[in-house]
């Protein structure tokens, strides 16, 4: 299919007029089709003072939508900070799961039923993350007939395989994970902190089916955030560890684990000095 | 308009010759001709008796389709502001926006040459009736359902799983 139109090919003053008659949302959506119309949108959409936005919940019924703490009706509000308006934005994709990280302009989001995603609000495009259950600590689900749910079944320690709790699939959505962020507005790898073990965990959209642990079980982290594409990870006692490497380790997560050389390094930052140190795997 | 050109006072009708890229000639009223302000433009400036004009940019096909708008917007005009001066009611410009509708519901291909064509030409109410098409076409539609509605190349740097 190499015969394409010369729609991509339109020049500035047409796709600004074309721009103009868009909505927020469609100009957003306009944007993600080819780096033509996308080099040509951004600026416009800056022009426009529509950035940046908060996520708010956007009720179209009073008496839906507030008892849990996903999404339950498929509709986000996006408060402009800049026109002090909130544009209601439909995302059908969105519906049953909690939004548990946000990072260039892509949500991660879980579901109960185990299912974690990339999913892009305006474009919404969905990306599919290892669920719940490829956590190393998780160690499988069961459904529950007296209580008609789903339960997960979670190592109470990391090396603890004989103590299991049950955990039901509404903590597993609203409390299991802590934050997630990914890296880049092409995510190649996603970085998770849930809640139980406060490590990071990661994972590589569309070549990992696990998430593995990042650093040694002894270090519990508070918060992870990206910046300029690296990731950068705070330490309860006040460390910042910038998170390396992530994207060129092998695949096998066997070898993942052993094979320290090919993570690079960990620079951990401290009082305002960097040094560099061998990546602690476990 | 010219003050020196007035064809509702001046038959029998002067014809303008367009002709398309492929080579076709089309005779039309010069004041079906005029709704092109790049026509309109240049229209003093030609010889009364070499009124041809060579659209390099506009196939036959397209230049067909123009001259049904503009001879039908030239004729509309026309009653409408006949009605008006007859003070009878009309519903002439409802009528117009409807048949407006019709002539740009066309599949993408057409409305780009109509578009290109219009963009070339200069003739703003059409121009701003296929811009207006291709936002209502955009609207609602996802990225990947936009690439195919319009035949684009997904080269896009956001959309990396396009494949999937």
């Amino acid at each position: 299919m190499n015969n394409f139109s010369g729609w991509s090919e339109l020049l500035g003053d047409l796709i600004d007029e074309i721009q103009k008659r868009l909505t927020l949302a469609d100009l957003i959506r306009f944007g993600c089709v080819c780096s033509s119309w996308n080099s040509l949108s951004g600026s416009f959409l800056s022009h426009k003072g529509r950035l940046p936005w908060l996520i708010v919940p956007f009720f179209v019924d009073p008496n839906v939508g507030r008892e849990t703490n996903c999404c339950s009706d498929g509709i986000l509000g996006f408060f402009s900070i800049l026109d002090g308006l909130t544009y209601k934005v439909e995302i059908p994709e969105l519906l049953g799961r909690r939004i548990c990280g946000t990072a260039f302009g892509w949500f991660i989001t879980v579901h109960g039923n185990s299912e974690m995603q990339l999913l892009h609000p305006f474009t919404r495009k969905v990306v599919q993350l290892p669920a719940l259950t490829k956590f190393p600590f998780a160690i499988g689900t069961r459904f529950s007939e007296e209580k008609g749910i789903l339960l997960y079944l979670m190592q109470q320690g990391l090396d603890d395989t004989k103590n299991i709790s049950e955990c039901d699939s509404e903590y597993m959505r609203d409390i299991n994970l802590y934050k997630a962020v990914t890296n880049s507005s092409q995510p190649t790898v996603v970085i998770a902190i849930p809640a139980l073990y406060r490590q990071l965990y990661f994972c590589r959209p569309g070549k990992d089916n696990k998430w593995k642990r990042v650093v040694g079980k002894t270090v519990i982290y508070s918060d992870v955030t990206v910046y300029k594409e690296e990731f950068y990870a705070v330490r309860y006692t006040g460390e910042v560890d910038v998170i390396k490497g992530l994207d060129d380790a092998d695949v096998s997560s066997d070898a993942l684990l052993s094979g320290r050389e090919r993570l690079g390094v960990l620079a951990t930052c401290c009082f305002g000095k960097v040094r560099l140190v061998p990546m602690k795997v476990v | 308009m010219k003050d020196s050109f007035n064809p509702s006072i001046e038959p029998p009708k002067k014809t303008v010759t367009l002709v398309s890229s492929d080579g076709y000639d089309f005779e039309v009223e010069e004041e079906v001709a005029l709704e092109s302000q790049v026509i309109k433009d240049g229209f003093e400036d030609k010889a009364v008796d070499d009124r041809e004009y060579l659209l390099f940019n506009v196939h036959s096909d397209t230049l067909e389709l123009i001259i049904k708008y503009c001879e039908k917007h030239v004729s509309s005009r026309k009653s409408i502001s006949a009605a008006a001066a007859s003070s009878s009611s009309s519903n002439g410009e409802e009528a117009l926006k409807e048949w407006d509708e019709h002539f740009i519901s066309v599949d993408t291909n057409t409305l780009y040459d109509i578009l290109m064509a219009a963009d070339y030409l200069n003739i703003k109410s059409l121009l701003d009736l296929a811009i207006q098409k291709v936002a209502d076409t955009i609207h609602g539609r996802s990225p990947e359902q936009i690439r195919k509605k319009f035949n684009i190349e997904n080269d896009s740097i956001i959309d990396p799983w396009a494949s999937e």
